[in-house]
C-alpha cells in the first residue's frame, strides 16, 4: 500500500517536473528556427512579406505564384500572416509598429488612405518615387499604358507614392447600380420594356395588379431592393432619372469644376415625390429600407417570381428558381429626359508598402514591380498558365469572347478553371498583390465555350450598351482630403450623410410630408453644409 | 378540506409550477432553437441557406457544407493544433492552479495575505495590449506554440475556487494527524489533497479546456504562421469571408460570388468546431455542480 502510493507520487512529481523542462526545450528549438530564417534556401536573399491570411490560399510558401516570383527574381519570399479581417490586421500591424518589433520588408495588405498617410508621416513606410522614376528598376510599371493616371491617383496628400498598384479596370464594376426586370412577366402581360419613369410606373402597376406569377393572389412586389447588399439600394436607380446621384461620393456632384450637393436640388425633391407616389400606390416595397440582403433573396427567389424589378449589383442575387428570367433594365429617362447611372472610375488599389526595416528596399521594389508584368498579372487572378488558363490559339478557338457579338472582340485568354476563384487553391494569392490587367484584356478573357447551351447569361455586353452610355462625362474620381480637413469635417460629414439618407427614406415612405422640404434644407444648413462643401471643393481641386 | 390541504400541494404551489413551467419551456426553446438551426443549416444546400429558406429543419438535404469544410486542408491541421494547445494548456493550467491553491490554503504560509493581494490585483489590472506584446516578443514566444499555452497559465479566478474548496473540504486536523504519522507536505498534497479535490479539478479542467478550445485572440496577435493556427482562427476567417465590404475591393462581383460559397460553409464549420468540446461536458458534469457551488459559497 505505502509502496504503491510512493510510486504514484514519484510518477506524478516526475511528470510535473518534465513539463516545464519540455517547455524550455521546445522554445529553445523555435528560437533556433527564427535565427535560421535570416538566410534563405540556396543562399537567395530573403524578403519577408506581411500578407493577410486568406482561407482560400492554401499555403503562401508553396504557392505557384510565389514560386514564379522567387525563381524569376532569385529571392526567397517568407511570409508573416496577418488576420484576414481588415481591422484586426490593422491592430496587429500597429502593435508591431508601436512595440518596436522588427517589421517585415514589405507590408502587402490593403490599408485605407489615412492609415497609409499616418505610417508614411511616421516614416514606417518609405516613399517609392525614386524607384518609380528609375526606368531600370520600374521596368514593368513603366510599361503600363495609363501609368500617369495610375501614379497620380496613388499620390498621398504629401505628393509622394508609397505603394505599387493593383489595377484592373472593368466597366462592369464601375457602374454597379443595376436594376433587373422580370422578362417573363413582361411577356405574359404583353408589356414593353419601360423607357421612362412613367412607363416604369405603368409596368409596375400592371405587375402588381394582374398577378403575373399566376398563384391566384395579388402578392407581387413591384420594385424592391435591400439595405446592405452590393448596390442594392433601390433609391439610387430611381433617383438617377431625376438627378445624378452617386452614394459612393456622398451624393456630391460636379459641374464645370464646382462641387454641389445633389440632395438640396429641386430635382432631388422631384425624385422623392416620384418614389413617394410609387410607395403610396403599393408599387415600391417599403421593405427595401429595412430588409437585408438575405431577407430580400428569400423574398424574391420563389418559383414563378415575386418581384417585378429588383436593384442589385450582381446577377448572383437571383437563385435557380427564377430560371434566368431576370433581364437587365437600362436606366429609365426622367421628366427632364435625364437617364444617368453612378459612375465610379476604377482606381488602383495600393499594395506592396516597403517598410523602414527593409534590408534591401531596392530589391523589394524590384520584386513588387515584377508582379506587374502582364503574364504574372493573369496568373494572379486566373491561376497556372496552361492548366487554369491558356492563351494557346488552339484552345482559345473553342471559346467565344464575352464581347464578340457586340464589338467583334474575339477571346484571347481562355479561362479553363473558373472555380479557382472561390475555392481553396494553391495557385495564386487571390489577387492580393500588385498586378495590372487592362480594360482590353478584361474583354478578351472568356469562360464561355462556343457550343455550351447551359451557360449562365452573359450580361456584360448588355450592360455596356445600356448603362455605359449613361455614365456622366464629368465625375468626381477621387477626393483626397488632408488629415486636418478630415478632422474638420468628420462630425458634419457623418451627420449630414445620415440625415440625408434618413430624410430621403422618411420622405419616400411618407413618414415625413414633402411640404417639410424647406425645413429639411434649413436643417442641412444648420449642420454646417457650407464648410463641408468648401473642404470637399479643396479636396477635389487637389486630386484633379 | 383541511386534510386535502396537507395531502396535495396548495394552490400557490400549483400556480408556481405552472408559471415556472411556462417560463422554463420558453427559455428551453429560446436556447435550443439557435442550436437546432445551426445543425439544420449545416445539412442544407447553400442556396437554401443564403436565401433564408431554412427555418427549423434542413431544406433540400445536402452535405456540401461538410465536403467544403474537409476540402480545406487547413482545417485538419488546425484541428490538430487546437487539440494540442488544449491538452497542453489545460495540463499547465491545472498543475499551476492546484499547486498554488494548495499552498495558499495552508494557514501556516508566511505572507499569505500579501500573495493573495498580488494575485487578485492582477485579476483587475493588467499592463494592456502593447506592453503584453513587448513582453511576448522579448520572451521569444511570438510565433511559437507557447504563445497559445503559457499566457494566463495561472487563472486567479480558478485558483480562488480551488483554494476555497481545499480550505473548506479538507480539515486542518487531517494535516495534523498525518504529520504525526510522518507525512511530508508534498506527500500530503499528492496523497490527500489531489484525490480529495477531484470535483474541483474537474471543474478547473473544464473551464480551462473550454477556454483554450475557444482561444483565438492570442493566436490572431501572436502567431504569424498559418501552420500554427488553431481551429477558431480558420473558423473566423471563413465567417468573415461572408461579409462583403465593397469599399475596399476592386472586383466586388467576384467578392459577392465568394460570399455565397461561404454561407454554406459557416454552419458546417460551427458544428465541426463545437461538437468535440461539447462531448467532454457529460463526463465532467457530475462534478461540475458540486465544484462550482462550493467555490461560490465562500469567497
Amino acid at each position: 500500500m505505502t509502496q504503491q502510493i510512493r510510486k504514484e507520487r514519484k510518477a506524478l512529481s516526475a511528470g510535473l517536473l518534465v513539463l516545464p523542462m519540455l517547455g524550455a526545450l521546445l522554445s529553445a528549438c523555435s528560437q533556433g528556427n527564427q535565427q535560421a530564417n535570416e538566410s534563405g534556401a540556396g543562399g537567395r536573399p530573403v524578403i519577408t512579406v506581411a500578407v493577410q491570411a486568406n482561407p482560400n490560399v492554401e499555403d503562401y510558401e508553396t504557392n505557384h505564384y510565389t514560386k514564379l516570383v522567387e525563381d524569376a527574381m532569385n529571392v526567397d519570399l517568407k511570409f508573416l500572416e496577418l488576420p484576414s479581417q481588415a481591422e484586426e490586421a490593422l491592430t496587429k500591424l500597429s502593435l508591431m509598429v508601436s512595440s518596436g518589433a522588427e517589421l517585415p520588408d514589405v507590408v502587402n495588405i490593403y490599408l485605407n488612405e489615412s492609415t497609409v498617410f499616418d505610417y508614411a508621416a511616421k516614416g514606417v513606410f518609405i516613399p517609392q518615387d525614386d524607384y518609380l522614376n528609375d526606368p531600370e528598376l520600374a521596368v514593368n510599371f513603366n510599361k503600363i499604358p495609363d501609368k500617369e493616371f495610375v501614379r497620380s491617383s496613388m499620390k498621398l496628400p504629401d505628393g509622394k507614392v508609397y505603394a505599387l498598384p493593383r489595377y484592373s479596370p472593368q466597366k462592369w464594376n464601375e457602374g454597379s447600380n443595376r436594376a433587373w426586370i422580370n422578362s417573363e412577366w413582361l411577356e405574359k402581360l404583353n408589356l414593353e420594356m419601360p423607357k421612362t419613369t412613367d412607363d416604369l410606373y405603368n409596368v409596375l402597376k400592371a405587375f402588381v395588379e394582374q398577378d403575373p406569377n399566376g398563384n391566384g393572389k395579388k402578392d407581387e412586389v413591384g420594385f424592391v431592393g435591400s439595405l446592405n447588399g452590393w448596390s442594392q439600394n433601390p433609391r439610387i436607380y430611381l433617383m438617377n432619372a431625376f438627378i445624378y446621384a452617386d452614394p459612393g461620393k456622398s451624393y456630391m456632384n460636379v459641374k464645370d469644376g464646382r462641387i454641389f450637393p445633389a440632395f438640396t436640388q429641386p430635382e432631388w425633391k422631384e425624385g422623392l415625390e416620384y418614389m413617394n407616389k410609387l410607395v403610396k400606390d403599393g408599387l415600391f416595397s417599403p421593405l427595401s429600407f429595412t430588409q437585408d440582403e438575405t431577407q430580400m433573396k428569400a423574398l424574391i427567389n420563389v418559383p414563378g417570381g415575386m418581384a417585378g424589378v429588383v436593384t442589385a449589383g450582381s446577377y448572383s442575387t437571383f437563385g435557380p428558381e427564377l430560371e434566368n428570367k431576370m433581364t437587365l433594365l437600362p436606366p429609365v429617362k426622367g421628366p427632364s429626359s435625364l437617364a444617368a447611372t453612378p459612375y465610379s472610375p476604377s482606381l488602383p488599389t495600393q499594395l506592396w508598402f516597403i517598410t523602414k526595416d527593409a534590408k534591401d528596399p531596392e530589391l523589394a521594389f524590384k520584386v513588387g514591380d515584377y508582379m506587374l508584368n502582364p503574364e504574372l498579372s493573369i496568373v494572379s487572378r486566373y491561376g497556372e498558365k496552361g492548366v487554369d488558363w491558356s492563351d494557346d490559339p488552339v484552345v482559345v478557338a473553342e471559346f467565344v469572347g464575352p464581347f464578340e457579338e457586340l464589338e467583334g472582340v474575339p477571346a484571347a485568354v481562355a479561362e479553363l478553371n473558373p472555380s479557382i476563384w472561390n475555392n481553396p487553391q494553391n495557385k495564386h494569392w487571390n489577387d492580393a498583390n500588385p498586378a495590372y490587367r487592362s480594360l482590353e484584356l478584361g474583354k478578351t478573357v472568356s469562360n464561355l465555350k462556343k457550343d455550351a447551351d447551359d451557360a449562365l447569361p452573359n450580361w456584360r455586353p448588355a450592360f455596356e450598351e445600356g448603362y455605359v452610355p449613361a455614365f456622366p462625362e464629368e465625375v468626381i474620381v477621387k477626393l483626397s482630403y488632408m488629415p486636418e480637413e478630415l478632422k474638420q469635417i468628420a462630425n458634419s460629414k457623418t451627420a449630414i450623410d445620415n440625415y440625408v439618407n434618413e430624410s430621403a427614406v422618411a420622405f419616400i415612405t411618407g413618414n415625413r410630408p414633402l411640404s417639410q422640404w424647406d425645413d429639411y434644407i434649413a436643417e442641412l444648413n444648420k449642420m454646417g453644409i457650407e464648410q463641408y462643401l468648401e473642404v470637399t471643393q479643396a479636396a477635389y481641386d487637389r486630386s484633379k | 378540506m383541511g386534510q386535502t390541504k396537507f395531502s396535495t400541494h396548495p394552490t400557490s404551489d400549483k400556480m408556481y409550477y405552472i408559471i415556472s413551467g411556462f417560463i422554463l419551456t420558453f427559455i428551453l426553446i429560446a436556447v435550443s432553437y439557435p442550436l437546432i438551426y445551426v445543425l439544420s443549416a449545416s445539412f442544407s444546400s447553400g442556396n437554401a441557406v443564403s436565401s433564408g429558406q431554412v427555418l427549423l429543419w434542413p431544406v433540400d438535404f445536402s452535405l456540401e457544407g461538410y465536403e467544403a469544410v474537409f476540402k480545406n486542408k487547413d482545417i485538419v491541421r488546425a484541428y490538430g493544433n487546437t487539440f494540442l494547445y488544449t491538452i497542453l494548456g489545460t495540463l499547465v493550467n491545472v498543475t499551476v492552479v492546484m499547486t498554488c491553491a494548495y499552498a495558499l490554503s495552508r494557514p501556516g504560509l508566511k505572507g499569505r495575505g500579501g500573495f493573495m493581494f498580488l494575485f487578485t490585483f492582477t485579476m483587475f489590472f493588467s499592463g494592456g495590449l502593447i506592453p503584453f506584446y513587448i513582453l511576448m516578443k522579448d520572451l521569444h514566444l511570438i510565433n511559437t506554440m507557447w504563445a497559445m499555452v503559457l499566457p494566463g497559465a495561472l487563472s486567479v479566478y480558478n485558483m480562488i475556487i480551488a483554494r476555497t474548496f481545499i480550505q473548506s473540504s479538507i480539515p486542518g486536523e487531517l494535516i495534523e494527524a498525518t504529520s504525526i504519522d510522518g507525512c511530508s507536505d508534498a506527500r500530503f498534497f499528492f496523497s490527500f489533497v489531489l484525490p480529495l479535490s477531484k470535483a474541483v479539478i474537474a471543474v478547473i479542467t473544464l473551464f480551462s479546456a473550454v477556454g483554450h478550445w475557444n482561444a483565438y485572440f492570442n493566436a490572431l496577435m501572436y502567431l504569424n504562421d498559418r501552420s500554427l493556427y488553431p481551429l477558431q482562427i480558420i473558423l473566423r476567417e471563413i465567417l468573415i469571408m461572408n461579409q462583403v465590404d465593397v469599399s475596399m475591393i476592386m472586383d466586388p462581383e467576384l467578392q459577392v460570388a465568394k460570399a455565397q460559397a461561404a454561407a454554406v460553409l459557416k454552419y458546417s464549420l460551427i458544428v465541426v468546431a463545437t461538437v468535440p468540446i461539447l462531448c467532454v461536458y457529460p463526463f465532467i458534469q457530475k462534478y461540475f455542480v458540486k465544484g462550482v457551488m462550493i467555490g461560490s459559497l465562500k469567497g
